[in-house]
């Protein structure tokens, strides 16, 4: 019996190689979590300039062109050039587009085309183009992975896991031709692939993006308090700012049109938050969580 | 202090704000005119913080809004856990008399789900099931909050 | 600064009574010294970000209570003490302030600030009430004076004598609310300037000023409309007698477009000046 044999893998027992594989799979998860990281970060080298940037760059930097073609749906649905209909979750022509308005706009009217492309849906896939050409900016500012780095970054941890499971897929295929059950290791190979999947999940933003992202967020914290509690007294780009960084959902717009609107972008109900939060005087429901009182009003 | 004065003096106070939650306040000594003036302030502002905290509810009931929640206030004490509370005793109100819009239903499910009152306060719940079935506008929803899976939202019909 | 009294006088500014609704004009607007939360609507374990990005830019935040009842005939509730003091410490606040008022009575709230007795039992009430609050809490209490449209009968004092009187035995400041008593003088017929002549100016915390609206030939003081011009007037002869630490504007419903707001906070600052400019003449000319 030589040295070699005895280290040789592919002879363990099942149960043994099932063992030495699951931790093989571990440790190649951990080292690709660790690949992940490291790619979002390459593009810090650009370093923390002070970048700002529009209602659309904020929408495609919190959740890609879907996100920018909602807010340009919600602009021209607050400004009355859209109505919402949201028992067939579809878009109407009301008025004209505004001057000035934002070229994402102008493909959101365009798409629409009354009594056959009105649906939500077919919308924002016809108008994502136009809000593809907000990308190359953020790219270029390292907010965004870009489509190399993507692809780049993809294939290394498929590599990883290619190998993982190619050296799981020779050990059945030994394990076939000494008639051993093979069922488990295939369950595992799966569960590789799944996890190579979850991993190499394409990414958006780079580390640099998030922390932008955060600081965005962070220094509207005020203007997301108003938009939640009493958005008509906002400016209309600060509107689309709002909405850009925070989302359709962030906005307390009273009137039908409005939920309608939330409802059928994401068809999910509509949340309380902006009934929640604190009403308009000095009473809100803040009172009822720590201090159980009584409003004491706003006479004093 | 005295117990007897704080005792006398509570009396005092109590008939007084009894006083300015009824629809017709009188209270012997006081101006008849601004007792009612002023109940009539108190009650626009709760009927307000209310219509804040509940605006489907309160966009539901249009211009009936005023005088529904008039006729609720009256027979109902502000309650400790403000006007979210105050609001949804407001539309348990108007359910049993039959009167709540079926367009507010989605709000309160959607309070529902999340809170409950308990002992003048407003706790988040850990368990509930609800649903709303209506014909009209025709729609089906189930909302249900579970431990560790969080609020869930099953749109059957809507 | 320290006055011969010892209490602490900390120059404010101008300021606003901050509201989510108002969060993003208030922040667009420079030059605030001060901001005043109403502590019931803010947990302290979770201060709004707004907030606390006002607090790094350097203004000061004042923590008010509505709920306390300290004109009540009950002792302040230690628990609704507790969170005033947490919330002031996590805001590291100057001062808290409260109403000499009662919200609640008999088991009932009532929803509102509601006036008290001027007799001179209700006075060691409020007394009692406000040191035990006092006790309770890790900075100084400002006092605010209220407006009501109607008043107990068979007062014993009149209300500068009843604030006084207050004030001194507790050893309080005072959050003077301008409009309320410009409501108060004018609801009830008698004159604000000689208030103001005989209310301890000394122990001035800050100043409140709102807007309101008459209906039915009474003042209400509804926090929802422009400020009215007597107000505004009663607020310069205030700073005419009296150097003014902080003076607020208060705005809680219909909430005014940001040139309106900017307007009002123009002409609460106008007010002040005018004031502060016949303070110094008059002292040159003594001089």
């Amino acid at each position: 019996m030589s040295f070699a044999y005895q280290i040789n893998p592919f002879d363990l027992p099942g149960p043994e190689f099932l063992k030495l594989y699951i931790i093989i799979l571990l440790a190649a998860s951990a080292i690709a979590w660790i690949v992940r990281r490291q790619s979002l970060r390459a593009a810090e080298s650009l370093a923390m300039r002070r970048i700002t940037v529009d209602a659309y760059e904020a929408a495609y930097l919190r959740g890609g062109p879907v996100r920018a073609v909602d807010t340009a749906i919600a602009m021209l649905v607050q400004n009355k050039t859209l109505a919402v209909s949201s028992q067939k979750n579809t878009l109407s022509i009301k008025g004209g587009l505004p001057p000035g308005a934002h070229p994402i706009e102008a493909a959101v009217v365009q798409a629409i085309v009354p009594g056959h492309l009105d649906n939500v849906h077919g919308i924002r896939a016809s108008a994502l183009p136009a809000a593809e050409h907000v990308r190359p900016r953020l790219e270029r500012s390292g907010l965004i992975v870009s489509g190399a780095d993507a692809r780049r970054f993809k294939l290394r941890i498929w590599m990883i896991f290619l190998a993982v499971m190619a050296f799981g897929l020779i050990k059945i295929y030994i394990g076939i031709s000494r008639d051993r059950p093979v069922g488990f290791l295939i369950m595992l190979l799966g569960l590789a692939a799944i996890i190579a999947l979850v991993i190499g999940r394409r990414p958006h933003r780079t580390r640099l993006g998030d922390r932008a992202l955060d600081q965005l967020r962070e220094e509207n914290a005020a203007l997301h308090a108003t938009a939640r509690t009493h958005p008509q007294r906002l400016a209309g780009t600060d509107v689309a700012l709002a909405l850009g960084l925070f989302g359709v959902e962030a906005l307390a717009f009273q009137d039908g049109g409005w939920s309608d609107l939330k409802r059928t972008l994401n068809s999910s109900p509509p949340s309380t938050s902006g009934a929640m939060s604190c009403g308009g005087s000095s009473c809100s429901s803040g009172c009822g969580g720590g201090c159980g009182g009584g409003c004491g009003g706003c006479g004093g | 202090m005295s117990e007897p004065a704080r005792n006398r003096i509570n009396q005092a106070q109590a008939a007084l704000v009894g006083a300015l939650a009824a629809a017709d306040p009188a209270i012997e000594g006081f101006d008849l005119f601004r007792l009612r003036e002023a109940a009539g302030a108190l009650l626009s502002k709760r009927a307000r913080a209310v219509a804040q905290s509940w605006p489907r509810l309160a966009g539901a009931l249009g211009h009936d809004y005023q005088e529904q929640f008039r006729r609720y206030a009256m027979s109902a004490p502000l309650p400790r856990a403000g006007p979210m509370a105050d609001g949804r005793a407001f539309a348990s109100a108007l359910e049993k008399q039959g009167l709540l819009p079926e367009q507010a239903r989605l709000e309160i499910l959607a309070f529902d789900a999340r809170h409950r009152i308990r002992d003048g306060r407003i706790t988040e719940r850990r368990l509930y099931f609800g649903t709303i079935f209506s014909r009209n506008p025709p729609r089906a929803i189930i909302a249900f909050r579970l431990p560790g899976l969080g609020e869930r939202w099953i749109r059957l019909w809507s | 600064m320290m006055d011969e009294r010892g209490a602490k006088r900390i120059d404010l500014g101008r300021g606003i009574g901050w509201r989510p609704e108002l969060a993003h004009s208030i922040e667009r607007r420079a030059g605030l010294g001060f901001i005043e939360v109403v502590a019931e609507n803010i947990s302290p374990e979770s201060v709004p970000r707004a907030i606390e990005r006002l607090r790094e830019r350097g203004a000061q935040v004042i923590a008010h209570g509505v709920t306390l009842s300290l004109g009540g005939a009950q002792l302040p509730d230690p628990r609704r003490l507790a969170r005033l003091a947490r919330i002031s410490e996590r805001l590291n606040a100057p001062f808290v302030s409260e109403h000499m008022a009662f919200v609640r009575a008999g088991g009932m709230e009532s929803g509102h600030l509601l006036p008290l007795e001027r007799t001179r039992e209700s006075l060691d009430i409020l007394v009692e009430n406000v040191l035990a609050a006092k006790a309770a809490l890790p900075v100084p209490l400002a006092l605010e004076n209220i407006a009501s449209l109607f008043e107990w009968p068979a007062a014993e004092m009149d209300e500068a004598t009843f604030i006084s009187e207050a004030l001194e035995r507790t050893d309080t400041m005072l959050l003077l609310d301008v409009s309320n008593l410009y409501a108060n003088a004018r609801n009830h017929a008698w004159d604000a300037i000689d208030f103001l002549r005989r209310v301890p100016l000394e122990r001035l915390a800050y100043v409140h000023i709102a807007g309101g609206i008459t209906r039915r030939g009474l003042y209400h003081d509804t926090h929802a409309h422009a400020i009215p011009e007597g107000a505004l007037n009663l607020l310069e002869e205030l700073s005419a007698l009296a150097p003014l630490p902080g003076v607020m504007l208060e705005r809680d419903d219909h909430f005014p477009d940001e040139t309106e707001l900017a307007l009002e906070l123009d002409a609460i600052a106008d007010a002040v000046y005018r004031g502060a400019r016949r303070r110094e003449s008059y002292v040159r000319t003594c001089a």
